[in-house]
């Protein structure tokens, strides 16, 4: 456990360090971040069971799930994709490229891969990085890093990770000390906080608490093949995580007058949950989840139809939107179309990350052009709810937010 | 279906009747509870959509009959009787996530007779009437909230000279508190405080360093969550506050536990018992890590059910407490709740909502827009 000592040792060494990261040939930064994932995906045998088992601990998820996280988080991490991000990072002739001296992440403990996200950024962007994990452990942050590590000792020596309790304002105050970027995965009350300690002109990233959903038109239902491939990505997208994470889709917007209905989708989708069960079955339930969760089941037989099973259910619903209590448990609620969807889901703002589409990529962009103003989520096809590219745009910004800033050059 | 009505509440009234004194017959209150699920799943939509759902438990070891979560109230009328018939409608406090729940009354009836029973054996065993203090509003300020009907009831049913409600304005007026109460010691008379737990708590923040003496045969009622009005307190420390602050023995103060889905209540059974003398009360009447204990009465049944299945758990095994309610008639009266307990020997320790982080930020997030 760490103390504002060490926090603010590790603070200003890294930042007294940027000087000879900024140095480094981007080739070596990209070989070493996708050599430290080529090597997490073939740790040895008593590594990688430990590395599996302490992510069990941490979320609570089955072991099947966390080795299709891992998959998902190493795969993500290579060359192709490196190089793209490489040439977001670069700028051009009239834009030249300022990484911060020190980026600060703060972590929050839904969804294990996401901190890789973060280190990789930082390190490509030649920004070093301060990672505070959450209490309840960063294994795979931790197993990178030591990775990393390995395979280039230097480029390890810009990343650190500290943990201190959350009350520990102190800590907090050291940790910001040095930031000109801070990117912030938690609570409101946690983002509030970090945003009062940041420095007047860090450049600040949060990413706050909310909720996905997904929009299924009339053209995803045309006939049973196509119903199967929707349902089959929509319950893949609800299994993902055990539906705990902010990109999990909770509620999902049926168009009506295809040749499929919303009860067909929800039939099929029942089907489809129960298939993903056995490929990657539900983690731990815990008692006040199960509690949320017999009410939620409640509501839904009441005044809709439902579809369960031990460890899913979906429905489909009449009347206001309602949140779903996780663990693989979704709504489905009829709409008129991409502008209907657009104007349900509105309430929820900057809480709405993701909106899955089912169908082809013009229902994604007809859906871009029909949001309400004061959305800005991500749109992705369904099934890839969850593993979205290390390119990809969150609240309305930029992977790379507050990471660089650029000089003009008229 | 109205002769079915008229024969079920005649039934339900004449064993609230009979146990009157506290008595118990399980079996006759669990055969009544299976007529009365089998009328209200006919009568009452939301509950019949339930049944296809529900998995009886095997060998007829448990309920029939599904019990219907609280969360329904909030989105569905849930009612055998149509809306015009209605007399009156109790809300669910309001709080920043989500909707009010709702449960209609056509006949408030059974309900008064079982308030009046129930409070006449642990509230009341030892009084026909006494002065009442009101840390609460009553209904004519709040007609929506069930504690403020049942308190305006008692008032009227165990109400002596000089009973009053000392919450006006939307908050509880600490001059007169202080007043009432120098009153009644100077005066010698023991009183009845019966408020919100908040009400308490606000109560103890404004008091400062004023303590009293109630007379003796003085009583403390607290009831309900805080719902983000005041500070909480734990239980024990908050039943040793109120003791100490008003001159009272821990036995003196009685939790009650009701809930606006409900027709009946259940309390704390230290007064009762030292009435009856079965037990030194105030031995007894600390609460343990498992929760607070409650006297159930004869006409409702309460149950720890397994999370997952729903199925009756073993005496004394932490469950989510399923409470079967005959007061209920005329909506449904097998009510799942989302609260911890366990039930041993027909008494009901409650441990309240689960101590794991729940709801999620993300809920509460979603929550917040869309209420």
């Amino acid at each position: 456990m760490d103390n504002a000592k060490s926090v603010l040792t590790h603070a200003r060494r890294l930042r007294g360090q940027a000087a000879e990261l900024q140095r480094m040939e981007p080739a070596r930064i990209v070989n070493g971040l996708y050599q430290a994932a080529t090597r997490l995906s073939q740790l040895p045998r008593a590594q990688a069971v430990e590395l599996r088992l302490s992510l069990q601990r941490e979320t609570g998820l089955s072991l099947e799930m966390i080795e299709w996280g891992l998959d998902q988080a190493c795969v993500a991490v290579e060359p192709r994709t490196l190089g793209r991000l490489l040439s977001l990072v670069e700028g051009d002739a009239l834009l030249r490229a300022v990484p911060a001296q020190l980026t600060v992440a703060v972590l929050a403990s839904n969804v294990f891969s996401a901190p890789l996200r973060t280190l990789v950024l930082s390190l490509l962007s030649r920004s070093p990085l301060l990672v505070k994990a959450p209490h309840t452990g960063s294994a795979l942050l931790t197993a990178f890093i030591d990775a990393l590590d390995q395979v280039d000792e230097a480029l390890a020596d810009h990343v650190e990770c500290v943990v201190f309790p959350r009350e520990a304002e102190d800590a907090l105050t050291a940790l910001l000390s040095a930031a000109e970027a801070v990117h912030i995965y938690g609570d409101d009350s946690t983002v509030a906080a970090v945003r009062r300690k940041a420095l007047a002109g860090a450049r600040v990233l949060a990413h706050g608490h909310g909720i996905s959903a997904a929009y299924v038109p009339r053209s995803a239902l045309v006939d049973d093949s196509a119903l199967r491939d929707t349902a089959q990505r929509l319950a893949l997208d609800v299994t993902a995580y055990d539906q705990l994470g902010c990109l999990s889709p909770q509620l999902v917007m049926v168009q009506g007058g295809g040749e499929l209905t919303a009860f067909d989708l929800l039939e099929a989708l029942h089907r489809a949950l129960g298939e993903w069960e056995v490929i990657l079955p539900r983690g731990t339930l815990p008692r006040a989840a199960a509690a949320a969760i017999v009410q939620w089941r409640g509501v839904a037989a009441a005044r809709g139809e439902l579809r369960q099973a031990m460890t899913y259910a979906c429905s489909l619903e009449q009347g206001s939107l309602r949140a779903g209590p996780g663990y693989r448990h979704v709504g489905l609620y009829h709409c008129g179309g991409a502008e209907g969807a657009g104007q349900a889901l509105q309430a929820f703002g900057h809480h709405l990350k993701s909106i899955g589409v089912a169908g082809p990529s013009s229902e994604r962009a007809a859906l871009a052009l029909a949001l309400p103003p004061g959305l800005a989520p991500r749109l992705c096809a369904l099934g890839t709810m969850q593993t979205p590219p290390l390119t990809a745009y969150f609240d309305g910004q930029s992977p790379l937010f507050g990471i660089q800033s650029f000089i003009q050059i008229d | 279906m109205a002769d079915e009505r008229h024969r079920l509440y005649g039934q339900i009234s004449a064993l609230i009747e009979q146990l009157a004194d506290g008595q118990r017959d399980d079996l006759a209150r669990d055969r009544l509870l299976a007529e009365v699920c089998a009328y209200q799943a006919a009568q009452v939509e939301p509950y019949g959509r339930l049944l296809p759902h529900w998995v009886a438990p095997s060998g007829g070891a448990g309920p029939a009959f599904p019990a219907l979560p609280t969360d329904v109230f909030r989105y569905v009328r849930v009612a055998s009787f149509p809306p015009q018939q209605q007399v009156r409608a109790f809300r669910t406090s309001g709080t920043t996530h989500g909707m009010r729940g709702t449960h209609p009354f056509a006949d408030l009836s059974l309900y008064d007779q079982a308030a009046r029973t129930a409070a006449r054996c642990a509230l009341f065993p030892d009084v026909e009437r006494m002065r009442l203090l009101l840390l609460a509003p009553d209904e004519a300020q709040v007609p929506d909230s069930s504690l403020s009907y049942m308190l305006s009831r008692f008032l009227e049913w165990f109400g002596g000279p000089g009973s009053a409600v000392l919450w006006t304005d939307g908050g509880l007026s600490l001059p007169r508190l202080v007043r009432a109460l120098r009153a009644a010691e100077v005066e010698g008379v023991p009183v009845a405080l019966l408020g919100t737990s908040f009400a308490f708590v606000h109560a103890e923040d404004g008091l400062a360093d004023e303590r009293f003496a109630l007379p003796a045969g003085s009583r403390l009622m607290q009831t309900g969550g805080y719902k983000g009005r005041s500070r909480e307190v734990e239980p024990d420390t908050l039943r040793r506050l109120l003791a100490a602050r008003y001159g009272l023995a821990e036995a003196q103060v009685i939790q009650e536990y009701g809930m606006t889905e409900l027709s009946s209540q259940m309390y704390s059974p230290w007064l009762r018992e030292s009435q009856l003398r079965t037990i030194e009360a105030q031995s007894m009447c600390a609460t343990t890590v498992d929760g607070q204990r409650l006297w159930v009465p004869g006409w409702v049944r309460v149950q720890a059910v397994e999370p997952e299945t729903l199925q009756p758990l073993p005496a004394g095994q932490l469950g989510l407490l399923r409470i079967d309610d005959l007061a209920n008639l005329d909506s449904v009266c097998a009510i799942q709740t989302a609260d911890l307990a366990r039930v041993e020997a027909g008494e009901l320790w409650l441990l309240g909502r689960s101590p794991e982080a729940m709801p999620r930020g993300c809920s509460l997030a979603v929550e917040e827009a869309l209420s």
